[in-house]
């Protein structure tokens, strides 16, 4: 499954949004590190860019999809971290609706300049709903105490 | 000079290297332990060919760079491309170029652009190095004290140094 050609959808509504709410994202297993500054499993800055073709980051709102399963759905392996709107407010990004038929409820874009900072800060802030596999983390431990 | 097709020479930095050295002069210059390797893409794996000793971080990097050169279009769900096999030699050149006997393995991301990020994040310091087909761009140090730069890596030997300076050692 794939996000190739999400459709913007203007007659998709929003609720209000409040600063509680969550945008989920789903991680690859192959991109998310240890952080030993901080002692955290993260996900990657660049796990939080745009679309490569200039589309804004897609994302679940949580509060629409309910349920990290159906935000997962046909990708074994990755994991889910949920980004707080008021982080998003506060990095200048605005939750905009999407849609797109084969995706789970509560499809939606964050869109705005990912710059550095942004991207840095959803990493650290995120916390994770579906955590990466027990092998994928210990692969991670192993390369952050330098044994392979 | 292609990515493709890198190869480095030892220098007479590196010769020194294999005799007894004082250590404060083995750790800021980019030919204190550079390898004499070549590393090429063909048919979509990298091969790397070393003269000489074989630094540890290589044979695991390789490893790693050719697992990644196997995820196909839109492997992170969201439309990324895949691994370019040029980032791939670009970042392998680049390690030889600032991995010193002590350095500590970096953390090697698939970039959704097809580039690779190169991450250390210990010691207090968080480095994050993206390589594209044409080697090192874009250069991100945050340290401890909360100073934090981002530099255009390119062709910049004063940034390379840095580089090497501030990854984080055993």
């Amino acid at each position: 499954m794939g996000d190739q050609e999400p459709i913007p959808a203007a007659d998709v509504k929003i609720h209000d949004l409040v600063e509680d709410d969550e945008v989920w994202r789903r991680i690859p297993p192959q991109r998310f590190t240890f952080d030993s500054n901080r002692g955290i499993f993260r996900p990657s800055t660049d796990c939080f860019r745009d679309h490569p073709n200039g589309t804004p980051m897609s994302a679940f709102l949580a509060s629409e999809c309910k349920d990290p399963v159906l935000a997962l759905a046909g990708n074994d392996g990755f994991a889910l971290v949920a980004i707080n709107v008021r982080i998003v407010r506060e990095c200048n990004q605005t939750v905009v609706p999407a849609q797109k038929d084969d995706l789970a409820p509560g499809h939606v874009h964050v869109a705005g300049n990912k710059s550095d900072s942004v991207r840095k800060r959803f990493a650290r802030e995120c916390r994770w709903v579906v955590e990466p596999s027990d092998d994928a983390k210990e692969k991670v431990l192993n390369r952050a105490r330098g044994q392979d | 000079m292609t990515a493709a097709s890198f190869v480095c020479h030892p220098t007479a930095g590196y010769t020194r290297s294999n005799n007894a050295r004082a250590k404060d002069e083995t750790d800021t210059t980019i030919e204190s332990c550079r390898p004499a390797m070549q590393v090429e893409s063909s048919q979509g794996r990298i091969q790397v060919k070393v003269a000489g000793h074989v630094p540890a971080w290589l044979p695991i990097t390789n490893k790693e760079m050719n697992e990644l050169l196997n995820l196909e279009t839109d492997w992170d769900s969201y439309g990324a491309k895949p691994v370019s096999p040029d980032a791939a030699v670009a970042a392998i050149w680049f390690l030889g170029l600032v991995m010193q006997k002590e350095s500590i393995m970096p953390f090697i991301v698939p970039m959704s652009s097809g580039n690779i990020q190169l991450e250390w994040h210990a010691s207090g310091v968080d480095i994050e190095v993206e390589i594209t087909p044409h080697g090192p761009n874009v250069l991100s140090i945050e340290e401890a004290n909360g100073v934090s730069t981002t530099s255009s890596v390119h062709g910049n030997l004063g940034v390379m140094k840095q580089v090497i300076s501030k990854i984080p050692r055993r």
